[in-house]
Parts: C-alpha cells; structure tokens; sequence
C-alpha cells in the first residue's frame, strides 16, 4: 500500500515537473510569483489572441504601463508615448493633425488612438509594424517622434534605480533588453480594451437609442446611403484591418501600404481604422485633414476623387447620396460610439 | 518513507525555476536512495523509481537539449569565416579606393549583413543544417565568422545560406541575440530586417561626393546562396572554411549597379523594386569559396 502510494506521488510529481514547462515563459525562476492576467473582455467583441511567446503578467502590465507614461524612452528624455497618445482622446494626440517630435520637428501622418490593438495583426496607418511588440520600437527610434537610439534607452534603463529590479519581476532578468520593453509595453496596450458605449450598452438591453441614433445606425448599414458597413464593420471592433484608398486626392501624397508592399497597386491605401471612440479622436484620415466628422461625412457624399486604386465599394458610389439630415444622424450614430469609461478609467492612466 | 516524500516534496516547493527545480533533485538522488535503502529496499520498487525517474527526467530534460549533440567519434566542429572584399582587396573603410563595374568610385564606411539557415551538402545531396541567425559586421573580426558548430563527420561539397532572414523569423523584431534591433538591423517603419546594409559614399558624374545607403530587404528578395566548396572533410577535427564577399561583384556581376541617382535605397518604395531585383540576382554571385583548412 505504502509503494503504491508512493509511486502514484512520484508519478503525480512527473506530470508536475513536467507541466510546469507550459509556465516557463512567466516562471523565472527568480522567487517571486508571475500573476497570470486575464483580460476582461466585454461581451460583443470577440477573444483576445494573445501571443505564446508574451503572456499577461500582473508585472508584466505594471512595467508597460510605467514604460508608457515614461520620457526615459526619448532621445532627450523629454517625451512619452503617452505624450502623444493621451487616454482622454481614446489615446490619440488631441485636435493636433501631426504630432511635434522631441526635435519640434511635425511627423506626416496623425498619431493613431490606442484601443482594441490586440485584435489588429499589423500596425501604424500602412500596417508596417507586423505585431505589436514590433510596433513599440518604431515610435522610440522615429527622427520625428521620440529620436531614440535603442542602445542607449537600454544602457538607461539598466542604469536606472528602479528599472532592472521590475524587468526581473516581469521578465525573470534584471538586464533589460530590447525585446522584453518590446513585450512590457505591448502587454499593456494589450489591455486597452474598448468595448463599454453606449452602442454596447443597447446591444446588451441596458439603454437604448435616441429616434435619431437608430436611424443613424440604419443609414450607416444602408449600401445607397452611408454605406460605412462595408470597411467599418457594425459591431464588434468597427474595423475590417484592410487597406483601402478612399480617394483623399487623385494622386496620393503618401504611397501609404505600398511603402511596405512595394506593390504600386497599394498606393495610397491606408488602414481602415476602428469608428469606436471616433468622437474624440480627430482630426480625421491617416493625415488629419479633417476636423469634424461633417468634413468627413462630405468627403465620402461628395468630396471623394477617383485614383487609380480607389476602393471598389467607393468606386461605385453615387456622389451625392445622403441628405444633410441622413449625415446628421450617421454623427449621432457615430457618437454612440464614445466609451467614457475606457476614456476614464484608472487602469490605463498615469501610473 | 515519509522522510522520502519530504524531502521530494520540498524539492519542488524551494523551486519555482525548472532549471533549479533540476539540480535540487539530482543532488538529492543519492540522498534518496540512501533513505530507501533504510526504509524499504525491495529490488523491485527501486526499479519503479529508476523507471518514474528516467520518464521525469527524459521527458522534461528534452526541451533543454542541445539542438546538435556532440558525439565523440562522430563528429567535428566547423568554423565559416567570411573576408569582405572590394575589387579582390581587403575592405578599408572610409576609403574611396573601389570602383564599381559602372565606374563609380565609392568608399565604405559600414557593411553589415546576415547569413542564416546556414547547410552543409554532402554529394548524395544529404544536408547538415546550422539552424543559426548571424549578423556579420565586416567593421568587426568577431562578427565575421559563424562559430564552431557541431558538424557529423563526413564530405561535404556544397554550402547553402540565405543573405537575409527566412519569413518565419522575419516579421516580429521581438527576437534576441543578433536578431535583437538593438543592431539597428530592423526597420522601423517596417517590421523586417535589413538583410544587407552598406552605407558610405561616391563620387558622382560630377565630381562631387554624394551619400551612398543601401538597406537591402523584404520577403520577396530573400537571397539564397548555394556554393561549392571543395570537399571539406570533417572527420572528429576541427576545420575552418573560408568564404569570400566581393562588393564589386554585388555591384557588378550579372546587372551593373550605377549608383548615379541610385544611391538612397532603403527597399520602402515601389520604385527601390528593379534596384533590389538586381541586388538579389547579383547577390548570387557576389560569394566565393576561398579555402578550408
């Protein structure tokens, strides 16, 4: 009785040893324990994919969070990300159409909001970043944002009194690295989820539409009126992640995805953003041409021009389709959209 | 017995890390056994230990294994040494002594690439893969060479590498080692590696110095290289091959490379394409053996 017991421990002590394994990403070895997070994902957006080789820590959040709001990662340690991406404009740069670098030099296209990324497989406007960790060192080393050589933010951070002792906590190596502030800040952005508006919030039966919202969100579906569904999805994150070229000029300034694709029949497409939390993010378009959702409801009624690689659903559009009265509501429809408790909530805020 | 089941049991509790987790027990094998001896020593239930032991250790102890084992008897080591030349000379930097096939008279200032996935090749077309990720600086001797990789013995005729880094590890830069974009080898609008970079500068049609910069890459212009070298007998020694990259030849071989307004590339533009088309159909004939010794 005794051997058999035993034996079922040391062999209970095998599938341990041998589970653990699974763990060794988030399991140093260092003493102290890596809290498993688990996102809180909202109903009517989907499951999160988080990638194997970056688990959630508790840790692991805290440092991309303190990374964010941090202006060690700058040339001259005068500029966040968090600079440039605040959380009360769902992360984008205020009314500002190009963000000032740390050389007072404007960048070219309007910093992006910040929500929902973990759905998204590429990033930037062009989708030049091919997963978020990757995305996280572009702004760092851009000459017109944050200027920073990677060697030297590492040389600072190892330096620093705080620093190394919370990449041990949340990587299990006081020597900081390129790829695990890579990882910290895109667990955090990870946890940048959108999904509490009032649209979610009548969808869950808990509120429900103004007249005019409802017929906004009639219109916004209709193909002969706003037609919005066909790139920008009706629920769920509000975006297809494709590129399109909406006819913003007859010859595109920006080669947009054709910068990554090198593809000429991708000049001048850009990412269909997601419409959550639209309301507080202009201006407008990969450049920020428009400040108002009206110039942007124009653009599409009437001011669209036709290039070569204009988008086939837009392609076929009749100029002209949608009344004052229809882009009125689309707006109220769009308004909907506004997340005030993802704008507000502590968790993504100054740590 | 219930002594056993202590110790075992905080074994695993002082340990959170497998690699401690690992040594804490194989220090307290002898330990155990003694305990066993004393308490319980029937043949039969050892066997049972050494048996649940073994699957412990084999089954978790194969993550950790070296992905090319050294077997004494069977095996040599290889060291790949690459000379970067111009023109057949030694690079100088910040030189302008070369002249390229279209007359352009350049200098090198730096010259960085990778060579990855490196094969060996043996006549019956049988391969040993290197499965390695190396970021040659031609600035810096250290860097040039892939060192001392465990080789099965053997002839082998031909090496095959890839100038570039293969999709699978192309498109995320959260990688470490000569992968890390701490080497500025990664673009930062564009997740992928800059296969090859040879920044410098040339006297143009008309006299005056220009910048010349070349950052080579993208998927589609992965270049693989197949050379012959020789028969590089690998018999329980170790050997060293010697391999030879001329940047006259990447500017000259198969298309001419006029620099002449063609000298900012940085393969972020549909217009960079023919550039790196002839980049990536020259790039196979801009390697050479040398020797092996």
């Amino acid at each position: 009785m005794r051997k058999l017991l035993l034996t079922a421990l040391l062999a209970g002590f095998v599938i341990i040893a041998c589970k653990k394994k699974e763990d060794d990403v988030i399991d140093p070895g260092d003493g102290h324990n890596h809290s498993h997070y688990i996102l809180d994902i909202p109903p009517g957006l989907p499951a999160m994919p988080i990638p194997a080789n970056n688990p959630m820590t508790e840790e692991g959040i805290a440092l991309g969070r303190k990374l964010f709001y941090d202006p060690i990662l700058s040339g001259d340690n005068t500029m966040a990300c968090a600079d440039c991406h605040k959380q009360h404009f769902g992360f984008s740069d205020s009314t500002i159409q190009f963000s000032i670098g740390i050389d007072r030099i404007p960048g070219d296209r309007n910093a992006m909001p910040l929500f929902n990324l973990g759905y998204a497989s590429n990033f930037f406007w062009d989708g030049g970043a091919a997963d978020l960790e990757s995305q996280v060192i572009g702004p760092i080393q851009n000459p017109v944002e944050m200027h920073e050589d990677l060697a030297n933010v590492i040389q600072e951070l190892n330096a620093h009194p705080e620093y190394p002792e919370l990449f041990r906590k949340a990587f299990g190596s006081s020597t900081v690295t390129t790829p695990m502030i890579m990882k910290a800040i895109a667990q955090f952005e990870r946890t940048m989820v959108s999904g509490d508006s009032k649209f979610d919030r009548v969808r869950r039966g808990l509120d429900s539409f103004t007249a005019q919202e409802q017929r906004g969100m009639d219109l916004y579906a209709d193909p002969f009126k706003g037609d919005c569904v066909h790139c920008h999805t009706m629920g769920s994150t509000f975006t297809d992640f494709e590129f399109r070229n909406t006819g913003l000029d007859s010859i595109a300034a920006d080669s947009g995805r054709a910068r990554i694709t090198l593809l000429a029949s991708d000049i001048g497409k850009f990412k269909t953003p997601s419409l959550r939390n639209i309301e507080v993010t202009a201006p407008y378009m990969h450049d920020g041409r428009f400040f108002t959702l009206q110039e942007v409801m124009d653009h599409y009624n009437t001011g669209f021009h036709y290039p070569q690689n204009l988008d086939a659903n837009l392609r076929t559009s009749v100029k002209g389709r949608m009344t004052q009265q229809d882009m009125d509501d689309i707006i109220a429809f769009l308004k909907t959209l506004t997340d005030y408790n993802f704008l507000t909530n502590p968790a993504f805020a100054k740590p | 017995m219930t002594f056993i089941m202590i110790t075992l049991k905080s074994c695993f509790t002082l340990t959170t890390g497998n690699l401690r987790f690992f040594s804490y027990f194989s220090e307290s094998i002898p330990h155990i056994y003694e305990s066993m001896k004393s308490y319980s020593a029937s043949a039969v239930s050892l066997l049972i230990y050494a048996v649940l032991f073994s699957i412990a250790f084999g089954s978790c102890k194969k993550k950790n294994e070296d992905p090319v084992p050294v077997n004494p008897g069977t095996s040599g080591k290889l060291t790949i040494f690459f000379r970067n030349l111009a023109g057949g000379q030694e690079i100088q930097f910040g030189q302008r002594l070369y002249t390229n096939a279209a007359g352009n008279n350049y200098q090198v200032d730096m010259l960085k690439y990778y060579v990855t996935n490196v094969v060996l090749i043996k006549d019956d077309s049988s391969e040993f893969k290197f499965n390695n990720y190396d970021l040659i600086n031609a600035k810096v001797d250290s860097t040039c060479r892939i060192y001392g990789n465990v080789v099965p013995n053997g002839t082998y005729n031909r090496i095959r590498f890839y100038l570039g880094v293969d999709p699978v590890r192309n498109h995320t830069g959260a990688q470490d080692g000569d992968l890390d974009p701490v080497h500025g080898m990664i673009w930062t609008w564009n997740t992928g590696y800059i296969f090859f970079k040879h920044e410098g500068d040339f006297m143009d049609s008309t006299g005056s110095i220009e910048p010349l910069l070349y950052h080579y890459g993208t998927d589609p212009v992965l270049a693989q290289i197949e050379l012959p070298i020789g028969a590089l007998r690998i018999d329980n020694n170790e050997k060293k091959l010697y391999l030879n990259f001329d940047l006259n030849s990447l500017y000259g071989s198969t298309h001419t490379v006029e620099f002449n307004g063609n000298n900012i590339r940085q393969s972020s533009s549909v217009d960079d394409r023919d550039w790196l088309t002839s980049l990536f159909e020259n790039f196979q004939n801009s390697f050479s053996y040398d020797r092996s010794e």
